[in-house]
């Protein structure tokens, strides 16, 4: 499971290093094509092209967005909800019997099924009982392993990475491989499925196989929020170019008024996903022209981006002690207007424009510098993915049934009852048609479900103006986005350390940018990464990405 | 003994004052806050110092609609009694038969005194508990905690130390081991049998990591492993971005506070009536002997 990763100098995860292969280049303009294999990939500490197809692409049934996506399969809008909806899927997928998914729970619990009208009517929808296995977001872990260890997983899991040390070989023994069903264009007899963006599909490999089944979001994490009303006060709009930036910050901030023009929390986010991206810092690692690869923290980009962060801290831009603050009091002191500026998720959106009505809360999108792009990133595309368990081909295929079932596309009945529930039981419609729910649907549907998978993310709110907030600024950062060169790579150095080498370099970071060190410490913390291993992670990605033998694990 | 100087008594009042201030605030806000509004708690910067200027109940309303909380206290109250008891009973008889010089005694008392000492894990654990069919049974929460090696130990000693002349006294006028349990040793050991029963019932109240590993079933899960997803996840009630809530929904904070309110009550209202108990049953049973 991955929630909101720090963009630049944390985001290699296991996940990212055991995936296998993707033919998929890099680029937003292949967002939605069709896979190819060509590309390296390693398995077992080899180097070699991948045998792997990822899925086809079809955009999937559904209304026609308002606003249209700047690719196919980004975010789409939509201004209003359909005065009809049709179903995407003819036939239940299942002849009766049961299905057990496993999953986490984020929110309060559901109603029980007897008593759960909406769940009841999803169970029909598919055909089967609908067993939830709900486990508490925060102990995951504990529950998959316990599950694991006793030999019974359910039919579908959530998977989380972090708990398992070997993934290809958990994948090998205990998990389908779904490749024969999913690949190219076998997908399309899961026409649900095949409309999720390939570019998600990439989280899904493990070496040369298909083995998961995405649970996908908005490809981008955004870069955080403005309030307006604090630039009208101000006088000042968003600079076009980064290196006005400052002076927009300066005019902003008035300690004065009890106002600042950043509220900070800790790790500094809007160093890693403002200034960073403003100031082209590569996502994870860069790809030279001559076929080496360059750590984000290597760069003059990011070091450039620390300078003008210490420097923000230095003349008191940011809330004063903020930079201590957790993920709610982050959100109160912006709430309350201490801050122009803060970074957040997009999914965070809706709570600011609820709590924030007369601030025009509207996302932030990185600037250039001096007329060059920003470098955004992919750094949302799922929250995680499910796994199914090993079973002959016509359960297999019922299994995937189910989860095309739950993929249906905003706009579809199915996507209506699954998301809103019945309607006059769990939701009723405006004046305007939009579904609104009642509290029985409150309380109804706070089913796991959206944890388990879904269609390409689509934004819509009975709230137009956040619509079209929303899908501008997420469609302008997917247009300049980067994709990480190694995320498909396995570096078995990187697999043992990263973490604990690249740690220090955090914590050194933070002090610079705290004004605790000075940034010529810098290269020096640099130099003990490279020493410590980084220049080993990063030959054995090089090898790797040449196409020759890596190191075997 | 001379009187304290009124200067000292002063300073002790303070003190007393000072103490108390600083275990009482915490729980103030707590309530505080649990009946405060989103925009309250936002505009007082996530602290409500004493008491909301327009207290609502939105955040108890949302806990308690639905009835998944309801149930879920229903449960934890029923396994609390049940568990309880059954920990007590296991206890007793297995304490007071070990405390009586028998020989045989001596393998039972060293395995369940290596209890203490290594314990088998969660996976074997787990593992145990599904082949003997207690997976998703409330017996799952019960059984595999049903003796603590701790408080078997206390419970022991308390029990060896009652004067040897009583038992004699007892079985010359013809008393079996289970009369002089019930009519000699019970009735002696009222306060040791108060503490035990307070550390057993707060544990079984508590208990939350048996119910994540062995209970599937959501509508069987205790009080603990619910409220844990208001306060650990810090999540809206009951939806999220994904869907249109009819209404402004009440704050998180409201709503985690209310919970600390809601699981911290039940044992506050027992702990009065124990607390005379506790040093004496805790501090015979576990120094003397």
């Amino acid at each position: 499971m991955s929630h909101h990763p720090t963009f630049a100098d944390s985001r290699l995860t296991r996940r990212s290093l055991i995936k296998g292969t993707i033919g998929l280049a890099a680029g937003a303009a292949t967002l939605s094509t069709a896979a190819c294999s060509g590309s390296t990939a390693t398995s077992g500490g080899e180097a070699r092209a991948s045998t792997a197809v990822l899925p086809s692409y079809r955009a999937g049934v559904g209304p026609a967005p308002d606003l249209a996506p700047v690719l196919p399969g980004a975010p789409a809008g939509f201004l209003s909800y359909p005065s009809s909806v049709a179903p995407s899927v003819s036939a239940p997928p299942m002849k009766g019997g049961t299905v057990q998914i496993m999953t986490n729970v984020l929110q309060a619990l559901p109603t029980e099924r007897s008593a759960n009208t909406a769940w009841q009517g999803i169970e029909r929808g598919l055909g089967g009982t609908l067993d939830l296995i709900m486990v508490p977001g925060s102990d995951y872990a504990q529950r998959f392993q316990t599950t694991l260890a006793s030999g019974g997983l359910p039919d579908i899991t959530l998977f989380d990475d972090a708990a398992i040390d070997d993934i290809p070989a958990f994948m090998d023994k205990v998990c389908a491989d779904l490749s024969p069903y999913l690949s190219g264009d076998a997908i399309l007899k899961f026409p649900n499925l095949a409309a999720i963006p390939t570019i998600v599909w990439q989280d899904c490999v493990t070496v040369d196989k298909i083995y998961q089944i995405p649970i996908p979001r908005g490809l981008t994490a955004g870069a955080g929020f403005y309030n307006k009303s604090l630039l009208d006060r101000a006088g000042v709009q968003v600079p076009a170019d980064a290196a006005d930036f400052e002076a927009f910050l300066t005019e902003l901030n008035r300690p004065q008024d009890g106002t600042w023009a950043i509220v900070n929390m800790s790790n500094h986010p809007f160093f890693s996903y403002m200034l960073c991206q403003m100031l082209g810092s590569p996502y994870n690692w860069r790809k030279n022209d001559d076929g080496t690869l360059t750590r984000s923290f290597e760069t003059e980009e990011y070091k450039l981006a620390m300078e003008w962060a210490a420097r923000f801290v230095k003349l008191g831009l940011t809330v004063p002690g903020s930079d201590a603050l957790d993920g709610i009091a982050r959100a109160n002191a912006f709430k309350q207007g201490k801050g122009a500026l803060v970074y957040d998720g997009l999914p965070a959106f809706p709570q600011y424009l609820d709590a924030m009505p007369d601030a025009e809360v509207t996302p932030f999108v990185p600037m250039g510098l001096n007329g060059a792009p920003p470098v955004t990133a992919y750094d949302n595309t799922s929250y995680g993915t499910v796994v199914l368990k090993k079973a002959e081909e016509g359960r297999i295929r019922e299994l995937l049934g189910v989860l095309n079932y739950l993929a249906a596309p905003f706009g579809t009945s199915e996507y209506e009852l699954l998301i809103y529930g019945e309607e006059g039981a769990q939701f009723t419609k405006d004046g305007e048609g939009n579904p609104v729910l009642t509290d029985k649907g409150v309380r109804d549907m706070s089913l796991p479900l959206r944890w388990v998978t879904g269609p390409a993310f689509a934004i819509y709110n009975r709230d137009r103006e956040y619509v079209r907030r929303y899908h501008a600024a997420a469609n302008k950062m997917i247009s300049t986005a980067v994709q990480d060169p190694t995320g498909m790579l396995i570096s078995p150095t990187s697999n043992k350390r990263a973490s604990a080498i690249a740690q220090p370099l955090t914590d050194l970071r933070n002090d610079i940018i705290a004004g605790r060190q000075q940034l010529s410490a810098w290269d020096v913390g640099v130099e003990t990464w490279r020493k410590d291993g980084g220049n080993q992670i990063r030959e054995e990605y090089q090898q790797a990405l040449a196409g020759t033998p890596a190191t075997p694990r | 003994m001379e009187a304290p100087s009124t200067v000292e008594q002063i300073a002790k009042v303070v003190a007393v004052v000072v103490v108390c201030f600083l275990v009482i605030y915490p729980f103030v806000n707590i309530i505080a806050t649990s009946l405060s509004s989103e925009a309250e708690i936002v505009a007082n910067g996530g602290v409500i110092s004493l008491f909301p200027t327009r207290p609502t109940l939105d955040a108890y309303q949302a806990i308690f609609a639905g009835g998944v909380v309801s149930r879920a206290m229903l449960v934890s109250f029923g396994v609390t009694v049940v568990g309880t008891a059954c920990n007590m009973l296991a206890t007793i008889t297995l304490a007071y038969a070990l405390s009586r010089p028998i020989v045989a005694g001596r393998p039972i008392l060293m395995m369940v005194l290596l209890t203490m000492l290594f314990g088998s894990g969660i996976i074997p654990n787990f593992l145990l508990v599904n082949a003997l069919g207690l997976y998703n049974t409330y017996a799952a929460l019960i059984l595999p905690g049903l003796i603590s090696a701790f408080n078997f130990l206390v419970m022991r000693n308390f029990f060896m130390n009652l004067p040897q002349e009583l038992f004699e006294a007892a079985r010359i006028d013809g008393a079996g081991d289970l009369r002089i349990l019930l009519q000699l040793v019970l009735p002696l050991s009222k306060a040791v049998l108060a503490v035990i029963t307070l550390f057993y019932a707060v544990a079984q109240w508590n208990a939350f990591f048996s119910s994540l590993l062995y209970l599937q079933d959501t509508s069987k899960w205790p009080l603990p492993m619910v409220l844990r997803l208001y306060v650990l996840q810090g999540q809206p009630v009951g939806i999220d971005s994904a869907a249109v809530a009819g209404e402004a929904l009440p704050s998180i904070q409201a709503v985690q506070m209310a919970v600390v309110v809601v699981s911290v009550v039940p044992i506050l209202c027992v702990y009065p009536f124990l607390q005379r108990y506790f040093t004496k049953g805790v501090l015979t049973g576990a120094i003397k002997g």
